[in-house]
């Protein structure tokens, strides 16, 4: 298990585009990826879930990951939330 | 063919969400209500009921699919992002497992589990106070009515169907089908519900779609096929309009079509009459993302930036990293032009929910503007420091909303101190000194205009507010809204003094509500000695191209005239009679009012 905080720092926030991105990089790795608020955790593969989340800027995220690809996977998703969507992950 | 159907003329009046003018028949698109009935089926049924579900899975994604190659306007395109969004809803393992194992252990109607599984999930997005994540869950209806449209085996009535030429007419467009929406096709758009942030705004306008939205239950009145006239710009819907509708819209049209010739280019020229009077074309954005639509079209700079949109879309009060990145790509964007920020004009119920106002009576003598600002001053302090760390990157100064008294913007100078004094202990640069301006939209502030002249460094007058207090005028009340007039002499004589005061003083006057943008207001305006007009982006290069066409020496006579009218029909008389040697401005009563419109003559040569 590895995890890791971000802050959300596109604006307004993870609304549609940036959570279809999100989705899609998480897809990316075998590991069972967690991403969560204070109100509420949910899977990062799943776009209705990163949307119920409601992430707006300046949101603190916990990701978790677990699986033989843990470390990447968390590391991917950082990188991505904190260059506000704007790279390649 | 329109059936020849005698109906009543009835004009409805929403808000103008994507502009332009429009004639067509009316098709009303039926938000199909499918009802779904809760049944339970047989152990042996339920593995008929799960395939039944991935085959309209299955469809469903087929369909977005064919839709989006068809469309074919590549992933930059915002339509066929909300098809590619609802696409991976459909794609949602998370969710098909949600729905699956409810049929599998309720041993439910496939149908019914996926209303039931997708509408809860709609509500939950719509209990969101973000306007942002709220509207999500009109993409999660959508995806809803799709699924079940394959599982029930009915297709929806969809935009893309409608005869070329059609007005569509609905209680709300779904997002996917918005981005089938092309100008050949849908002549306009008119709606029952929806916001300027909804899809349907952004896609319309995108499109060049006029639309006209949040009709209300108007739009139930309007007949199949009936004949609809569509001013996007003014919000205007005229059902079974009459010859003189017609006439009155063909006119506008062919003289619209002159405009935009002749306005073509004036966006790089300065803002300047015919005679030389220097009348400087600002813009009024509520957005960061709305500053280079506004260089483009021409703006000399930023008059009034809103800031409430930060609260309208929060959760919470913005963070003062997220204000400054806003502020700073306004200022950036206008390098070294004025960017006139305007402090959070918040208060009355529609912030309630966010700010713990408790409700008022009256909100609009209650707690807004400045006195929310000076009752806040923990909010207060971040938007200022906010502002002073952006003024680091161009010209900004800080306008205080609705002021009312001396006291108010002393108060508020201290803060504006303060905020400077700790970012400077803190190491942070912020410039020497920022310059501060008030709003002009109280009677008392005018009639102290003098005394607050000589503690600001410019007024800018907000005449929406200014009218209506001037005159004690709700405009949204119908039965009253006729007294709204910004040619009433007694607004006039209120500019008047605020000018005079400022030239006194030697500070700058702007005008920043819907006056100066609207004919004849704005001419009045500088009659009355304002050289600094902030407008929506949309008509700076209207009014700029305007202004370049007329004498404004002549203003000045024009002005003096009105204010020594006796009412509003005396001023609109002056008017009409001293801007009748311009044959291009055209005057004439509509619905009982006199309106007066830029008609640029056909075959009318290019400027001087």
């Amino acid at each position: 298990m590895y995890e890791a905080r971000v802050e959300v720092r596109n604006d307004p926030g993870i609304h549609a585009r940036p959570a279809a991105i999100l989705v899609q990089t998480a897809s990316r790795f075998s590991s069972e990826i967690h991403v969560a608020t204070e109100a509420l955790e949910v899977n990062a593969k799943s776009i209705m879930g990163v949307m119920m989340l409601a992430a707006e800027t300046g949101t603190l995220l916990t990701i978790r990951a677990q699986g033989s690809d843990e470390r990447a996977a968390v590391e991917a998703l950082v990188r991505l939330i904190e260059a506000r969507f704007e790279i390649e992950a | 063919m329109p059936k020849k159907r005698k109906s009543k003329r009835i004009r409805l009046v929403g808000m103008g969400a994507s502009p332009g003018l429009a004639q067509g028949p009316a098709r009303i698109l039926v938000s199909r209500q499918q009802h779904v009935p809760r049944r339970t089926v047989s152990l042996q049924e339920v593995g008929a009921e799960i395939r039944r579900f991935r085959t309209a899975l299955r469809r469903a994604r087929a369909e977005i699919r064919e839709m989006r190659e068809r469309l074919g306007r590549g992933v930059e395109d915002p339509g066929d992002q909300i098809l590619a969004s609802h696409q991976m809803i459909l794609q949602d393992r998370e969710l098909n497992r949600e729905i699956v194992l409810a049929i599998k252990r309720e041993r439910m109607d496939a149908a019914y589990v996926v209303r039931r599984a997708l509408l809860a999930k709609a509500r939950y997005f719509e209990s969101l106070p973000s306007e942002f994540f709220r509207s999500r869950a009109a993409d999660i209806e959508d995806v809803e009515r799709r699924l079940l449209s394959h599982l029930l085996g009915t297709g929806p009535a969809t935009v893309a169907q409608v005869p070329a030429g059609s007005v569509v007419v609905a209680s709300e467009i779904p997002p996917s089908e918005t981005a089938a929406l092309d100008r050949e096709r849908v002549a306009a758009l008119v709606t029952e519900h929806g916001t300027l942030t909804s899809h349907v705004t952004i896609m319309a306008r995108s499109r060049g779609v006029p639309a006209v939205i949040g009709l209300g239950e108007a739009v139930k009145e309007i007949p199949e096929e009936e004949t609809l006239l569509v001013d996007g710009e003014r919000g205007l819907v005229i059902v079974a309009p009459n010859e003189s509708d017609l006439r009155h819209y063909r006119e506008r049209e062919a003289s619209e079509a002159r405009v935009a010739t002749l306005i073509a280019g004036s966006e790089q020229l300065p803002g300047e009459m015919r005679d030389g009077v220097r009348v400087e074309l600002l813009a009024n954005v509520e957005r960061p993302e709305d500053a280079s639509p506004a260089l483009a079209a021409g703006a000399e700079g930023i008059g009034l930036f809103r800031t409430e949109f930060f609260f309208m879309d929060a959760t919470r009060f913005p963070p003062e990293d997220a204000q400054r990145a806003a502020y700073e790509e306004v200022a950036r964007a206008f390098a070294g032009r004025p960017v006139v920020i305007r402090t959070m004009d918040l208060g009355g119920d529609k912030y309630a929910a966010l700010m713990g106002v408790p409700h008022e009576a009256n909100p609009f003598l209650g707690l807004r503007g400045i006195r929310f600002c000076l009752a806040h001053p923990e909010l207060f302090l971040v938007q200022l420091r906010a502002i002073l760390r952006a003024a680091q990157q161009g010209n900004v100064r800080i306008l205080l909303p609705m002021v009312s008294q001396l006291g108010e913007l002393r108060a508020a100078r201290d803060w504006i101190d303060q905020a400077a004094e700790h970012l400077r202990r803190e190491g942070v640069a912020v410039p020497t000194s920022v310059a501060v301006g008030v709003m002009i939209e109280t009677p008392s502030a005018v009639l102290m205009s003098d005394v607050l002249a000589r503690e600001v460094d410019f007024f800018s007058i907000g005449s929406n507010d200014l009218i209506q207090y001037s005159l004690a005028v709700d405009r949204g009340n119908e039965r009253i809204a006729e007294l709204y007039d910004a040619l009433d002499p007694a607004v006039l004589r209120a500019i008047d003094l605020t000018v005079r005061n400022a030239q006194a003083s030697e500070i700058p006057v702007a005008s920043c509500g819907e006056m100066s943008g609207e004919l004849p207001g704005l001419l009045l305006l500088i009659g009355l000695g304002v050289r600094q007009l902030s407008v929506a982006p949309l008509l700076v290069p209207r009014v700029k191209g305007l202004l370049r066409r007329l004498p404004g020496a002549r203003l000045t006579d024009l002005a003096q005239a009105c204010l020594q009218a006796g009412d509003r029909r005396e001023v609109w008389e002056r008017v009409r009679q001293g801007l009748s040697e311009f044959p291009e401005l055209h005057f004439e009563q509509r619905d009982g009012r006199w309106i007066c419109q830029w008609r640029p003559p056909a075959g009318g040569g290019g400027e001087r």
